[in-house]
């Protein structure tokens, strides 16, 4: 799935994971904290990966690995050296969302694609992956 | 993406308290609508001390838009009103937890305990 860099484009991602809760394939805690992980991390790379740079897209990998899923979120920035820590009470949240609320989550330059990549996992409570998924 | 307006915005006052109905999504430009759509640093209408807020109608909340709700509650916190909510969903309720933004903003079960325990505390 690719979205624009613009506000609000985030939103369509939402549009997949209602997908999935209605399939059954995630638990409605767990469909919050992902919707929530993901959406954080595509306003992260809309914002500062592209720089709002509404043609640049933001790219959203979703695989599924036995009971885990798996989530990669790309944007064509260069990235950050280590996870900011200079929060602020009221703003920069985002990343603390996503490392809280996911089992796994890192981030990596991939060369071949010469993208920045937030790659975050999610072990879920079904274990049976439904069909076509 | 969709270009309606993300957030409506309703208050009256009940029972002195100043309750604000909100509607949509709560994000980085709804979050100012929020913040800009009352001059909060004056203190609530009809000189309410308490504003209570519904987000019952609320479907999405980003990082952005739970800062612009931490300043919201925060204008307040030095005597101008106290500031509580309801309809909150768990998901949310465990991220308010989480920036700490219920130091300043009481979560209620119900809009009806939101009212009668904050008319209580006044």
């Amino acid at each position: 799935m690719n979205i624009q860099s613009q506000f609000g484009e985030e939103k369509h991602v939402i549009k997949q994971l209602d997908l999935y809760l209605s399939q059954g394939a995630l638990q409605e805690d767990e469909y919050y904290d992902i919707r929530t992980a993901v959406t954080e991390a595509c306003l992260n790379a809309m914002e500062h990966g592209n720089q709002l740079q509404n043609l640049l897209p933001v790219k959203i990998h979703f695989e599924w690995l036995e009971s885990r899923l798996i989530i990669i979120v790309k944007d064509c920035g260069k990235g950050f050296g280590r996870i900011p820590t200079n929060r602020e009470d009221d703003r920069g949240w985002g990343l603390a969302f996503i490392q809280h609320l996911m089992d796994y989550c890192t981030y990596y330059i991939d060369l071949t694609d010469r993208c920045f990549c937030m790659h975050m996992e999610k072990e879920l409570k079904n274990k049976h992956q439904p069909e076509g998924l | 993406m969709d270009k309606q307006v993300e957030l409506q915005i309703q208050a009256k006052l009940n029972k002195g308290v100043y309750l604000v109905q909100l509607t949509g999504d709560i994000t980085k430009k709804s979050g100012k609508q929020l913040l800009d759509w009352h001059h909060w640093e004056a203190g609530l209408p009809g000189q309410s001390k308490r504003l209570v807020l519904d987000f019952g109608r609320v479907n999405y909340i980003n990082s952005a838009g739970i800062g612009d709700l931490i300043r919201l509650v925060r204008m307040g916190k030095d005597g101008l009103y106290q500031s509580g909510c309801f309809g909150l969903n768990y998901h949310y309720e465990k991220l308010f937890h989480m920036v700490g933004l219920t130091r300043w903003l009481t979560i209620y079960p119900s809009e009806w305990a939101a009212l009668d325990t904050e008319t209580e505390v006044g």
